[in-house]
């Protein structure tokens, strides 16, 4: 008996050393939330190895770029809308078309007709209210109003994907004339955070009553704490999408098992984590859980800009901002 | 020259590299926008460096002359800012600082019925500056405090020269080379100050290291970020050229080592008391908050237990313990090799005295992290580097000029006639190190090994680019923590961090001013 255990052991560790390994460039959050449970799905599912490799957004695409000459990812998973523009442009990804793209629901978020990125969550972003705050604004306009003074913290554009995004909402709703509608907020504007989780933090202790942050917030504060103390809203209803996208990587070593990956990025068992890991909705029909229903706003109407806008006015857009807001 | 060549391989490749593969393409940044922003970063550096330095000196003194019961304890914790998690320091700021922050709801507020809200404004960047940088000059001028002669001075008293007299006359041209050494530093970190900046003041107040990471990471145009460190290196070697000078200028007064201490001074007690509420004061709120539970207000050890149980590996990417276990590794190796390299190679220099290696080994700090990291990746392209192999010689990289500096100004106040006395002697070459050469420049080796730890210990933004969490670091894994979520493990995390950092300073330090004891 602990001879066929010992042989069982040698060929599991030999198995394991054998089994192929697929590296997942991606985020940091992806792997700590959706990574660890889809890891081991996928892992059985293929006999084989998931390595994942996170790193700050920000440094996703450029890491690519750098390594481009000599890839050392097999799939890319996280990329956001912005930077489709510049990975597309610089080749770094290759073409395959899911067995299962069919499930996608909204077809606007398939850019890319050759199947270089493949969505697989999205989301929109909205502001974050303290509920101590008496009546919070509805539309963009509302947030010029001077009982707000003071009390809107925003993401730099320059350092956050999150403060990029609205920018690129601001733009989409007011057009040529963002740049107005920004002098006017700049009294509301408390300060401007390099990221996220400042942002965050500073709502959470109270110093600030308001920031830019996601639709989905209020969900999680039920979910995990049973209950709010800030509320979410999307103002003029008009949501800003933001849509997740994953990807081959050209140069890859383990194709059909990349590919095998991307049909499981939209597979049932994969969406069905989306909600719940992400905090982003899923791209397919799967079911939403309750929480989602209940406390997430649901997004009627949505803006865009044109991708190839983006391309081109990216960094005039982030340079007059920037004119705007510092002193 | 051992240094000249590390430097060169380590800093110099990776950053041609990235340049060579970025002058491809490209568009032109020298924009009005980015004149604008440079000009708002000298100008912030400017006062941060002031302030900085009238912070540290009074400090210095303190700490290089007399003696007082919490010394080693006020030593160590100033270091401690170079090693927390930027947004841990943003929340000691915020929750100390905050509009219904500890020192306005508690003091100012009920007895006076004013507020101090210095967050946000120019007021409060050039505070954050000075927070982190004041040890600074608190160590390298108070180390070079502590061996001063005070021969001089007696002789200045005795003359009939009041105690302000001789400091400005006598002792302040002796210490020159290392208030100027200090001061450059100062300089140096306050203009490329990043976090700092963004966290405490906001985008409205950015400098042009923000430009650089937009150019690299938002808009991935390699170029403009190339174009903007070219401009700031150039800028900052033009500062380090003219200290040169100065320095040499100033003269090179060498010195018997000394064992005296003057009574604490009265002004003493209100400076520890201003610098304990403005700089510990956050810290301390911070270190208290790991062990906090708000929800019913008690003291908890359940965030610690939470981290150590295994419960927040997955966000991680692995155990807390292997954190702490690499961190060390990495910090302790790099700031040993900082020690080896800067005492060569401040040797070296301080012998040819040619400014071109002053400039080379010092402007190194007007690279950002980032812009290494990514000259990393490009060389793995070609040379198999990775993850534990390059982010010793980064951290080294980054730490270097510190101790450059610290012993450029210690060689050339070392008393050269001991030096020769002993080879006249016939003292051999490792005697000679080991019997005179260590032991006088121990205080010089001791805040280079601190400045190098605790950078290495801190360090997030180039380790974030080639990270693996098979290795992972202390920094790194508080960082997820607060993306994923968990803050008050985070904020465990980040006290953990603190209260170790202290402790090995404290062990430390203790023999750096023990001659005066």
């Amino acid at each position: 008996m602990k001879k066929v255990a010992i042989f069982a052991i040698v060929l599991l560790m030999a198995i394991a050393g054998f089994a192929e390994t697929l590296t997942i460039y991606t985020y940091s959050s992806f792997v700590s939330g959706i990574g660890n449970e889809i890891k081991p799905i996928f892992e059985k599912m293929y006999d084989c190895k998931i390595n994942f490799v996170s790193m700050s957004s920000g440094s996703l695409v450029a890491r690519l770029i750098l390594e481009k000459s000599n890839p050392k990812a097999d799939v890319v998973i996280g990329l956001s809308q912005s930077q489709i523009p510049e990975v597309l442009d610089q080749n770094l990804l290759i073409p395959y078309k899911p067995t299962n793209i069919a499930s996608v629901v909204n077809k606007s978020f398939l850019i890319d007709p050759l199947y270089r990125v493949i969505p697989f969550d999205y989301g929109a972003l909205a502001i974050d209210y303290s509920k101590s705050l008496k009546n919070p604004p509805k539309t963009f306009d509302d947030l010029l109003s001077s009982q707000y003074a003071h009390t809107l913290v925003i993401e730099d554009p320059r350092t956050s994907t999150t403060g990029l995004d609205f920018l690129l909402w601001t733009i989409a709703i007011y057009g040529d004339k963002w740049q107005d509608y920004w002098q006017k907020l700049m009294p509301t504007i408390k300060t401007v955070t390099s990221g996220w989780d400042t942002a965050f933090q500073m709502l959470e202790n109270g110093e600030a009553k308001m920031m830019v942050s996601f639709a989905t917030d209020e969900a999680y504060n039920y979910y995990y704490y049973k209950g709010s103390d800030i509320g979410v809203v999307i103002p003029n209803d008009e949501a800003y999408v933001m849509v997740e996208y994953a990807g081959i990587v050209k140069g890859t070593k383990h194709l059909s098992l990349a590919q095998k990956f991307i049909d499981f990025v939209l597979s049932k068992d994969f969406q069905s984590a989306v909600p719940l890991n992400q905090w982003m909705y899923p791209v397919t029909d799967v079911s939403l859980p309750q929480v989602f229903i209940e406390h997430a706003p649901v997004i009627t109407k949505t803006v865009t800009i044109p991708m190839g806008e983006i391309k081109t006015s990216l960094s005039k857009w982030i340079n007059e901002w920037t004119q705007i807001i510092i002193k | 020259m051992p240094a000249a060549i590390f430097t060169a391989v380590f800093y110099l490749l990776p950053v041609i590299v990235l340049f060579v593969y970025t002058y491809k393409t490209g568009t032109f940044v020298f924009n009005s926008l980015n004149l604008q922003i440079l000009k708002f970063t000298s100008y912030q550096a400017f006062l941060s460096t002031l302030m900085s330095f009238a912070m540290g000196l009074p400090g210095a003194y303190l700490i290089g002359r007399t003696r007082f019961k919490f010394k080693g304890i006020f030593a160590a914790l100033s270091t401690v800012p170079f090693v927390m998690p930027s947004i841990s320091m943003t929340l000691g700021f915020i929750s100390f600082f905050g509009h219904n922050g500890i020192f306005n709801s508690y003091f100012l507020w009920p007895i006076f019925h004013v507020r101090f809200e210095p967050l946000f404004t120019l007021l409060g960047v050039v505070m954050g500056n000075a927070f982190y940088n004041f040890p600074l000059t608190m160590m390298i001028v108070g180390s070079a405090i502590s061996n001063l002669d005070l021969v001089y001075s007696e002789a200045a008293k005795i003359d009939g020269a009041s105690k302000f007299k001789s400091f400005l006359f006598i002792e302040f041209p002796i210490l020159l080379p290392s208030v100027l050494s200090a001061l450059i530093l100062t300089f140096i970190y306050c203009f490329t100050s990043f976090a700092v900046v963004l966290v405490i003041g906001g985008a409205q107040f950015s400098t042009i290291e923000v430009q650089i990471y937009m150019y690299l990471t938002t808009l991935i145009d390699f170029k403009g970020a190339m174009d903007l460190t070219i401009l700031q290196v150039a800028l900052i070697g033009s500062i380090v050229l003219i200290f040169g000078i100065l320095r040499k200028s100033a003269g090179i007064f060498s010195q018997e080592i000394s064992r005296s201490n003057s009574k604490f001074p009265l002004w003493g007690i209100l400076y520890l008391t201003v610098i304990s509420i403005f700089v510990f004061g956050p810290i301390i709120s911070q270190v208290f908050a790991g062990f906090w539970n708000f929800r019913n207000s008690t003291f908890t050890l359940e965030w610690v237990y939470h981290l150590f149980s295994g419960r927040m590996n997955p966000y991680i990417g692995n155990s807390v313990i292997a954190a702490i276990l690499w961190t060390v590794i990495f910090s302790l190796s790099s700031a040993i090799l900082t020690v080896i390299l800067s005492i060569t190679s401040a040797y070296a220099v301080n012998k040819i005295k040619n400014a071109f290696f002053d400039i080379i080994f010092t402007s190194s700090l007007a690279i950002s992290p980032v812009i290494l990291a990514f000259g990393y990746l490009v060389l793995q392209n070609w040379i198999p580097l990775n993850f534990p192999s390059e982010i010793i010689p980064i951290y080294t990289i980054l730490s270097f000029p510190i101790g450059f500096q610290i012993f450029l100004s210690g060689w050339q106040r070392f008393p050269e006639e001991i030096d020769e006395a002993a080879s006249v002697d016939g003292a051999n070459w490792f005697q000679k190190l080991t019997l005179i050469r260590i032991p006088i420049l121990k205080p010089q080796i001791i805040s280079t090994f601190f400045f190098a730890f605790a950078i290495s210990m801190g360090e997030m933004s180039a380790t974030m680019v080639l990270y693996n969490p098979e290795f992972p670091t202390i920094s790194i894994s508080a960082y997820r923590l607060f993306s994923s979520m968990h803050v008050p493990e985070a904020q465990a995390l980040g006290s953990i961090l603190t209260i170790a950092t202290f402790i090995v300073f404290y062990i430390l330090e203790k023999p750096l001013f023990r001659e005066n004891q």
